[in-house]
């Protein structure tokens, strides 16, 4: 299918480039031009990715007073490590990622496997969870809003209806966290189901045929033989659930804005209160560069990993 | 006996996943009835009662009470503008990356990593401070900059162009075609499924975003349709107003709902494709 | 017939080439103000607006204003810092009377009595005066008020009357608080399906409790570094709003969202809330019973409650002429007739005496009795909390508080030390000497 067409752009291209002859001494060298190639990007690596995260520290050095910035040395810094409220926002963020990276693996390659099976017949059953992934945040997050709300809402309806006690969803104190959590996987399992999905169909058939449903025997194939045999994937799904889980920010701001007393706030909602809302941008910034570090050293070890991986390969 | 408990083993499964998906989308379903159905009958009438005071009532006046047309523009003109802008850069950087010889390679495919590793939304207040600096606040070219560079979408057509067999290359490069005329004749037509494949995860990614437009955009002319809807959830005004809530909701999910119905295999692999390599 | 055509087409590029010279020649006279106004989008509020600035511009030949509708309070406020900083500020908003001090603070508003005092001034001294309280700082005017409000007792009529309550008496004491609220509470087996009263979970309404049991927790003077709220009547009236959740179960325990408590108060799963007087108009219309209005309830200390709401600011750094043009605006806004039909069209209380002198405010209240409620209960009100420096910030720290109280996480007397502890903090980061 594909190669009538390169084929024929390809005799395009020696026509176009007969007619350019000047072009070739400057395009056709191989070190000037990748530059060039590159510069593109890299003006713009350069501007948003590069420099922020030089700027962020120096601001987080920086106290504002007034309309100038003072140097006020780690101040900032145990200001974010002393305070109770930035010490919550840390504990409730690790709690998060944490509880996200563990249903992320396990709920994805449940749901994938699943799927792998409704899949071969009826394609169609896979429309809720993808549905969910390509949804705006923001809507989904007021979808999830009407379900919680405490006296006329679904989950109240339903449990008033079996005669269970109503909770108060996204103001309890226990809740409120778990609450914009079950929005977050509600959206996202599908996603992570995906690259299940595509790890599993990459097996071969003989090995799932036998796999499922088949009481203990399932749970035996699933840790002997499917979990050894996707754990690459599982390492690229824990990677991406727990960069989707630190950016998790849009569902705070239409469900609790990080109530009740901070109990739902995560580190991202407590950079953009004390930056963008109460202008504290030293503070703001060490919390930054915080979440930074953690990144960088997940970006080293996954550095460690590909290397490892490719040497084997 | 055999072939009884095999089909059993065939349906099961999708029973299960038809149950699970059924829960999944109750709710989906019930913004479908806080939208159609005036929040008085909903919250005390029968089922049957539903069915009967349909109505599209709250949509005209979501319609109404925010400019929704224009968030739509705006929405698709930064979504699209910034996607024909990444399509360039990461086809010639990811080109770059894949087929040539340069100093200083290494050291730029750590820079790529980076953008990787951290992503923008963790960069929002020094990237807010820099579109101060460059006057960019309230403006497409604003929303667009940070992800400009796409290190995503590099790597996704590096590895693809590194696939394409070299004699290709060494045939047209024999012919004298520059490298911009080798990538363009030559690379980017046996690559087209990658950058579909970047192109709807971009599209998607940047549809939905709402932390950065809501920081930068001030203005109608400027706010998408994720900043719109959320401010129409926050407004006090209109707070109790759960059928208008859901209708707004709906304009602005449902182009991706019909989207994903549409193309659900292309979206799939899509998906797949960007992800596993 | 071609000819023909080519010319027409000549001339009418001509015509256009000289209405672009016209109109280009007009703009350089024009000033363009920016106008950063507190609403989400084109709600009804945002539509009214919209309505008067479209107005203003009709009338007027050289200000065109801009409306930009920033989300809320603190959005806007956030956003119009960020412009002070740097350098790119709006020329006029709307912005709570109690950010004052945070923006002189920063220098990004200017004082506007020479403009009160000049030929096109303003009768300052016809607003009200619990209104300028936070409006004014060291002797100056800085801000006028706009959309200001007062919390008031929204009820259900007909649920008084059902339990057999006198539909024309709330409550007006803590007491007949807690007693009415027993008699209308309605319950089935364990769930309660009507509450009493609902209180959403705001500094700003606990403020108010707190001055009916005898404490400002802000300063009622022009103090920028005054805040107590770890006082025996501060706590006292922490716990007497916890009490209605737990010892009297006539509101519902937890956190009662701002958004929600109106909502439930239409769906009728509430016979009372308090809330803001700028939601009146949207209950007038929602509600599917008699509405009824009232003052806050007296405490120890006898009737008592805050002012809350938005004032204009001129900016800073803009420049005589803008600062001049803004003035012109603002005060085109205020005139009677216009801010008067402008609490007709919010529910918001016309700030000053002279507005509901005019025939629409005056009809108006004639046929909407409750619209006057607010007005009334001004005679015991005073300045908001928190006037104070880092004010933003204080405000949601003492809502902290009330939450954590409300949750159950603290008693009162402990989440009002930590909240004063943590204030005390933010005041002497601001530049406040505590003494000690």
């Amino acid at each position: 299918m594909k190669q009538p067409e390169s084929s024929q752009t390809n005799t395009g291209g020696r026509v176009q480039a007969a007619r350019a002859p000047a072009f070739t001494i400057n395009l056709s060298g191989r070190g000037p031009i990748a530059y060039l190639f590159l510069l593109p990007s890299l003006v713009f690596l350069a501007l948003f990715t590069l420099w922020p995260i030089i700027s962020v520290i120096w601001t987080s050095f920086h106290t504002r007073r007034g309309r100038s910035e003072v140097f006020v040395g780690l101040q900032n810094y145990e200001r974010v490590l002393s305070d109770p409220i930035s010490q919550q926002v840390i504990k409730n963020t690790i709690g998060y990622v944490t509880i996200g990276l563990i249903l992320s693996v396990i709920g994805g390659l449940l749901l994938a496997i699943l799927m792998n099976q409704g899949l071969r017949n009826i394609g169609f059953f896979r429309f809720p969870f993808l549905a969910t992934i390509a949804l705006p945040m923001v809507s989904v997050a007021s979808i999830w809003l009407f379900l919680y709300s405490p006296r006329v809402g679904l989950f109240n309806e339903i449990l008033g209806g079996l005669g269970l006690p109503r909770s108060n969803w996204l103001s309890d104190r226990e809740l409120a966290l778990p609450g914009l959590f079950m929005v977050y996987m509600w959206k996202q399992l599908g996603y992570f189901a995906l690259f299940y999905l595509a790890a599993l169909q990459s097996l071969p058939n003989d090995v799932l045929e036998a796999a499922i449903l088949d009481g203990t025997a399932f749970w035996q194939k699933l840790r002997h033989i499917i979990w050894p045999l996707v754990s690459p994937t599982t390492y690229f799904v824990a990677t991406i659930a727990v960069l989707n889980s630190l950016q998790q920010v849009d569902h705070i701001f239409v469900l609790t804005e990080g109530g009740p007393n901070n109990a739902s706030n995560l580190s991202l909602y407590y950079v953009y209160q004390q930056g963008f809302k109460w202008f504290k941008t030293g503070i703001a910034s060490a919390m930054t560069v915080f979440l930074l570090a953690v990144l960088l050293t997940m970006a080293m070890l996954q550095f460690v990993y590909l290397e490892r991986r490719v040497h084997y390969e | 006996m055999t072939a009884r408990k095999n089909k059993w083993r065939e349906t099961l499964p999708i029973v299960a996943l038809a149950l699970f998906g059924l829960v999944w989308m109750v709710p989906l379903i019930w913004t479908l009835l806080t939208a159609f159905v005036p929040t008085t009958q909903l919250l005390n009438g029968s089922p049957l009662v539903w069915l009967q005071s349909l109505h599209l009532g709250a949509f005209a006046e979501a319609w109404e009470v925010a400019p929704f047309p224009r968030f739509y523009l705006n929405t698709i003109i930064w979504v699209f503008g910034l996607l024909a802008i990444q399509l360039v850069t990461v086809s010639l950087a990811g080109f770059a990356l894949a087929r040539m010889d340069f100093r200083g390679k290494d050291q730029i495919f750590f820079l790529f990593l980076t953008q990787l590793m951290v992503p923008g939304t963790v960069l929002i207040l020094p990237n807010y401070q820099t579109l101060v600096r460059l006057g960019w606040l309230d403006s497409y070219q604003g929303l667009m900059a940070p992800y400009i560079a796409s290190a995503f979408g590099t790597f996704l057509m590096r590895q693809a162009f590194k696939q394409v067999p070299k004699e290709l290359e060494e045939a047209a490069r024999s012919d004298g075609a520059n490298w911009l005329q080798v990538l363009w004749h030559v690379f980017l037509p046996v690559t087209r499924a990658p950058l579909l494949a970047f192109s709807i995860v971009s599209i998607t990614y940047h549809w939905n975003e709402f932390l950065w437009p809501l920081l930068i955009t001030s203005s109608v002319e400027t706010r998408p349709l994720t900043v719109g809807l959320a401010l129409l959830v926050q407004s006090s005004e209109i707070g109790a107003q759960w059928d208008l809530l859901g209708a707004g909701t709906l304009i602005v999910a449902v182009p991706i709902l019909v989207l994903i119905a549409l193309v659900q295999k292309q979206f799939t692999n899509s998906f797949l494709s960007s992800g596993i390599k | 017939m071609m000819l023909n055509g080519s010319i027409k087409i000549r001339a009418i590029a001509l015509l256009c080439a000289f209405l672009l010279l016209i109109g280009g020649a007009a703009a350089q006279d024009v000033i363009t103000l920016q106008f950063y106004y507190p609403v989400g989008v084109a709600g009804p509020l945002a539509q009214a607006i919209d309505g008067y600035v479209a107005e203003f511009n009709a009338l007027s030949e050289d200000i065109q204003v801009e409306p930009i509708f920033t989300g809320n309070y603190v959005e806007n406020m956030a956003r119009a810092q960020a412009g002070i900083l740097s350098g790119q500020p709006p020329d006029v908003a709307i912005l709570l009377s109690t950010d004052l001090y945070t923006l002189v603070d920063m220098e990004g508003v200017i004082p506007l009595d020479d403009y009160i005092a000049s030929e096109d001034g303003l009768d300052i001294d016809d607003f009200f005066d619990a209104f300028m309280s936070n409006s004014t700082s060291a002797g100056q005017v800085w801000g006028i008020p706009w959309q200001r409000s007062t919390p008031i007792l929204y009820y259900n009529k007909d649920a008084f009357a059902e339990v057999g309550l006198d539909p024309e008496s709330p409550p007006a004491t803590w007491e007949e608080l807690v007693e009415f609220g027993k008699q209308l509470v309605v319950s089935d087996g364990d769930n309660v399906t009507r509450w009493g009263v609902e209180i959403p979970t705001s500094f700003w309404i606990y403020a108010n409790f707190a001055i009916q049991a005898g404490q400002h927790i802000g300063s009622v003077e022009d103090d920028p570094c005054g805040v107590y709220l770890d006082t025996p009547e501060a706590i006292e009236a922490l716990s007497f709003l916890r009490s209605l959740q737990v010892e009297h179960g006539i509101m519902p325990d937890g956190v009662n969202q701002w958004g929600v408590a109106p909502a439930d108060f239409i769906a009728g799963a509430t016979a009372m809330i308090y809330h803001s007087t700028g939601s009146l108009s949207s209950l007038l219309n929602d509600v599917p019973f008699e509405l009824g209005t009232g003052f806050m309830p007296g405490g120890p200390a006898g009737y008592g409650a805050n002012v809350g709401g938005g004032n204009f600011y001129i900016m800073a750094d803009i420049g005589q002429e803008r600062q001049d043009a803004a003035w012109k605006f603002i005060n085109w806004m205020v005139r009677p007739e216009q801010i008067g039909q402008w609490g007709i069209d919010s529910g918001y209380v016309a700030p000053r005496n002279a507005a509901w002198e005019t025939d629409p405010l005056m009809s108006y209240a004639a046929d909407v009795p409750q619209a006057s409620t607010a007005r009334m209960q001004l005679e015991y009100a005073v300045k908001e909390f928190p006037a104070t420096l880092a004010g933003p910030e204080m405000a949601v720290i003492t809502t902290q508080a009330v939450e954590a109280v409300y949750t159950g996480q603290s008693t009162p007397e402990e989440a009002l030390r930590v909240a004063q502890e943590r204030s005390d903090e933010l005041l002497v980061q601001a530049g406040c000497d505590l003494g000690g």
